[in-house]
């Protein structure tokens, strides 16, 4: 009975510890569950960031977003790797400036650099100026400021993107059996003030009639469509193809918006096929309407390419002083087959 | 471990269970303290979320009031206004002094660079439009005035802006507290159950280790209680009350069983020595019974013999008479003195009787001298002591004997002490033999001794019992066929009690 007993008081006494060390367990994991749940609550933790060396500023004019995405997004990550923050300067803020207005901002703001798309207005080339003077170095991209002591510009030859587009235009003369395409618009930018329309014009104008000669058939033409009012280049480009009169046979666009209202406003108006559409850049839905044939097809260049362009030169004139006065950015023809070929890449 | 546990068995009963009712107190105040802090600490947090928005609207407001001073001091020029303006440039300094100035990758961190960087800039155009209005240049005072306030509404809108960002963020990370402080209540809930829970089974445990020792206690007492003391013993090793109890309980067991077993003991001995007293009663019922037996024998025998003599007499045989009166007297002697004791002449006299009796039936082979001191005559002795010695004498000494068997008897005084000595010059005896005879090992029997059943050692007791250690029996012998000496010493003044 006794043997009995001290087994029972030893289980008894087994099975008091292991609930004690179970409650202790418990506990234990209690605090460790308290713990993770401020710790992964999102408010114990304190926010990480990086510094940098230096602050760079990425003024765009707030057309073809997605293209100064592409531009800023390798900007970015080519100015980390140099240890620079690039911001895309006035971006977050509650008002919408003007390109000058942030540029004016980003001066007064000392940033180390600028980054911005530049035209022939006297006002641009005011604040670079003022700008360079308080000792900020300017890069304009995409569109240059000539008149401006600007450091560099990072862009395409605008010239070539003409000779380009000319190529294939007679190319599709070459392929119309009955060669009767006869009118080409080139939709400009009634608001741009640089040259680099008038450059793409000139070239293509200069490049058809060095093959078809000068008193060619083919007219080509120029629209200027209104960029002052926001949603007005839309509007412009649908009153074209509602024109029957006035809708041309190929339409040249010089930039990504144009091209997306062209390529919507043929689908919408039944006029793919009747009307050959030259867009710009390789957007995925500008890459999907040249992969279906409603876009003829698309001169893009490297953006990737280009804001990193931007931000060397930028940090090149920080370190020694001097950069490069002008830095070409390739550009290329995107068909339907290589539009294809890229969305399954994607 | 072993230490905690012994010490834990050490403590009362009321110190186990307070001890346990404060420690699962203790674990869910604990749990209950952990969910406080965490739950205060959460809404510290809350409270502080929008600390960031609180200070920049100070900004804000601290901005304004630059913008507004040097507006008023270009109305009124006024000193008020002027000192207005200092206050507040400096009160906007000291606010910018807390905004970040380095270049980062967090978007607030840098809108705050940038407002800072701003907002120097346009202290710096403010403190011109001051200075030129000073100067009463009212021209270029008009113009910085008009950029001034252009830059003050851009950073109002950049403070704005970021102001909204802030806001974004803090309603994220209010949503993040609300999604915690939720989980926080399921968990806190879940928790205190389980430990309640845990509380409740190491109680239920804990009271149930402390109560087995009882229910042990208790069906031992039954067993106690009908009469069963054969249980082993109630083990608790705790050192509390119940410890206590059934440590005396145990004691108290042992104890009756102790008891019993004494009374036991004693009342066994005590039947014992009743079932004894019974079986010496029967015994001497019986004895008594042979002794009136052995009575009859001798009378019928010495009245016949006593017939003998008067025929003997009438006929005028006087050697038959003298040899049945002789016999006649010894068996009467033996009849008369069965138990008492006698004087030392009667002894002798049956020795003579004795010895006449042999004579006649071996025709004179005892040649049987003595020699006596007479003055000895009247001391009393055991009855029936030198008879057998002088037997022993004729049966192992001189029976057999080729050459004339002697017997000799002496009795004399030795100081305070009567010494009597039967002597023969028979077979003698050797030490060995002495010393087995003297110390019993060796029984006389009496079928082959021829005697009348009362041997040498039965003589020897009987001298101690008499004398208690008075009396001594020696035997002396040089060796075989050296002849053997008894000598007995008794005390002159001997006890006369009956033997």
């Amino acid at each position: 009975m006794a043997v009995r007993y001290s087994a029972l008081r030893w289980e008894i006494m087994k099975k008091r510890w292991i609930s004690l060390f179970a409650l202790f367990t418990l506990l234990v994991l209690s605090g460790c569950g308290f713990a993770w749940t401020i710790f992964h609550s999102g408010i114990g933790e304190s926010e990480t960031w990086e510094t940098y060396e230096r602050h760079y500023a990425l003024i765009t004019d707030g057309t073809d977003s997605e293209l100064w995405d592409r531009i800023y997004e390798s900007a970015l990550l080519e100015g980390k790797e140099r240890g620079i923050y690039v911001e895309r300067f006035g971006e977050s803020l509650a008002v919408s400036y003007t390109r000058n207005q942030i540029l004016d901002l980003a001066i007064r703001a000392s940033v180390d650099g600028i980054i911005t798309t530049g035209d022939e207005d006297e006002e641009t080339i005011a604040l670079i100026d003022e700008a360079v003077d308080a000792g900020i170095p300017v890069v304009t991209v995409l569109q240059d400021s000539t008149g401006s002591r600007r450091q560099c510009f990072v862009g395409c030859s605008n010239y070539s993107i003409g000779q380009e587009y000319a190529r294939q235009i007679l190319d599709m003369i070459e392929e119309s059996e009955d060669s009767d395409i006869r009118d080409v618009m080139v939709l400009l930018d009634a608001d741009a003030q640089d040259a680099s329309q008038n450059l793409i014009l000139l070239a293509i104008r200069e490049t058809l009639e060095e093959s078809l000669g000068a008193d060619a058939a083919v007219v080509v033409e120029s629209t200027a469509i209104d960029n002052s009012r926001d949603f007005s280049p839309e509007e412009s480009i649908r009153d074209i193809f509602l024109s029957t009169e006035e809708l041309p046979d190929i339409l040249v666009c010089l930039n990504e918006v144009y091209t997306r209202c062209a390529y919507q406003a043929a689908v919408d108006y039944n006029k793919v096929g009747e009307v050959e559409i030259l867009g710009y850049y390789d957007s995925d839905v500008i890459l999907e309407a040249v992969s279906k044939e409603i876009v003829a097809s698309t001169i893009t260049f490297d953006a990737e390419q280009m804001g990193a362009l931007c931000v060397q030169a930028l940090d090149e004139y920080d370190e020694t002083g001097y950069t490069n006065n002008y830095l070409a950015v390739d550009i290329r023809l995107i068909g339907s087959a290589q539009a294809e070929m890229l969305l399954s890449e994607e | 471990m072993k230490t905690v546990s012994r010490k834990l068995n050490n403590l009362t009963l009321q110190q186990k269970l307070t001890l346990l009712f404060a420690l699962t107190t203790a674990i869910v105040l604990l749990v209950n303290l952990c969910i406080y802090v965490v739950i205060n600490y959460m809404t510290g947090r809350v409270e502080q979320v929008y600390v960031s928005n609180v200070s920049l609207n100070d900004l804000g407001d601290a901005l304004d009031d630059v913008q507004e001073s040097m507006e008023d001091y270009l109305n009124t020029k006024s000193t008020e206004a002027l000192e207005s303006y200092y206050r507040s440039d400096q009160a906007y300094r000291d606010l910018l002094a807390e905004l970040n100035t380095q270049a980062t990758d967090n978007p607030i961190l840098l809108a705050q660079k940038n407002i800072r960087n701003l907002s120097f800039s346009y202290l710096d155009t403010a403190s011109e439009v001051v200075q030129a209005k000073r100067n009463r240049n009212a021209e270029l005072y008009g113009t910085l005035y008009e950029e001034a306030a252009a830059l003050c509404d851009e950073i109002h809108t950049y403070v704005y802006s970021l102001n909204n960002e802030q806001f974004k963020a803090n309603a994220d990370t209010y949503q993040t507290l609300r999604r915690s402080l939720q989980g926080m209540e399921l968990f806190s809930l879940v928790v205190l159950i389980v430990v309640i829970l845990g509380s409740t089974v190491v109680i239920l445990v804990t009271t149930r280790s402390a109560i087995a020792p009882l229910h042990q206690l208790a069906k031992s007492a039954n067993e106690v209680a009908k009469g069963n003391f054969d249980i082993q013993k109630v083990e608790v090793h705790s050192a509390d009350e119940v410890g206590i109890v059934a440590g005396a309980f145990n004691q108290m067991v042992v104890s009756i069983r102790d008891y019993i077993e004494q009374l036991r003991e004693t009342m066994e001995h005590e039947t014992e020595m009743m079932e004894r007293e019974l079986m010496m009663q029967s015994h001497l019922k019986d004895a008594q019974l042979k002794y009136y037996q052995a009575q009859i024998n001798p009378h019928f025998l010495f009245n016949t013999l006593n017939a003998g003599v008067q025929l003997a007499m009438m006929e005028g045989a006087e050697r038959t008479e003298c040899f049945l009166e002789n016999t006649a007297e010894f068996f009467r002697y033996n009849v008369r003195m069965n138990g008492k004791d006698a004087a030392l002449a009667d002894e002798i006299r049956l020795v003579d009787n004795y010895v006449y009796i042999l004579n006649v039936r071996f025709s004179g082979e005892i040649l049987f001298q003595k020699e006596i001191d007479e003055s000895l005559l009247d001391v009393r002795v055991p009855s029936m002591i030198l008879q057998p010695i002088v037997e022993n004498s004729v049966n192992y000494g001189i029976r057999g004997l080729d050459r004339e068997g002697r017997i000799e008897l002496d009795v004399y005084q030795e100081g305070n002490s009567i010494c009597v000595s039967i002597w023969d010059n028979g077979n003698g005896m050797e030490e060995a033999r002495i010393r087995e005879v003297l110390e019993g090992d060796i029984q006389s029997d009496p079928a082959t001794s021829g005697s009348n059943g009362v041997g040498l050692r039965n003589v020897m007791e009987r001298l101690q019992l008499y004398y208690k250690e008075g009396a001594k029996l020696e035997i002396l012998s040089e060796g075989k066929d050296k002849g053997t000496e008894i000598l007995i010493t008794i005390p002159k003044e001997g006890s006369a009690c009956t033997v």
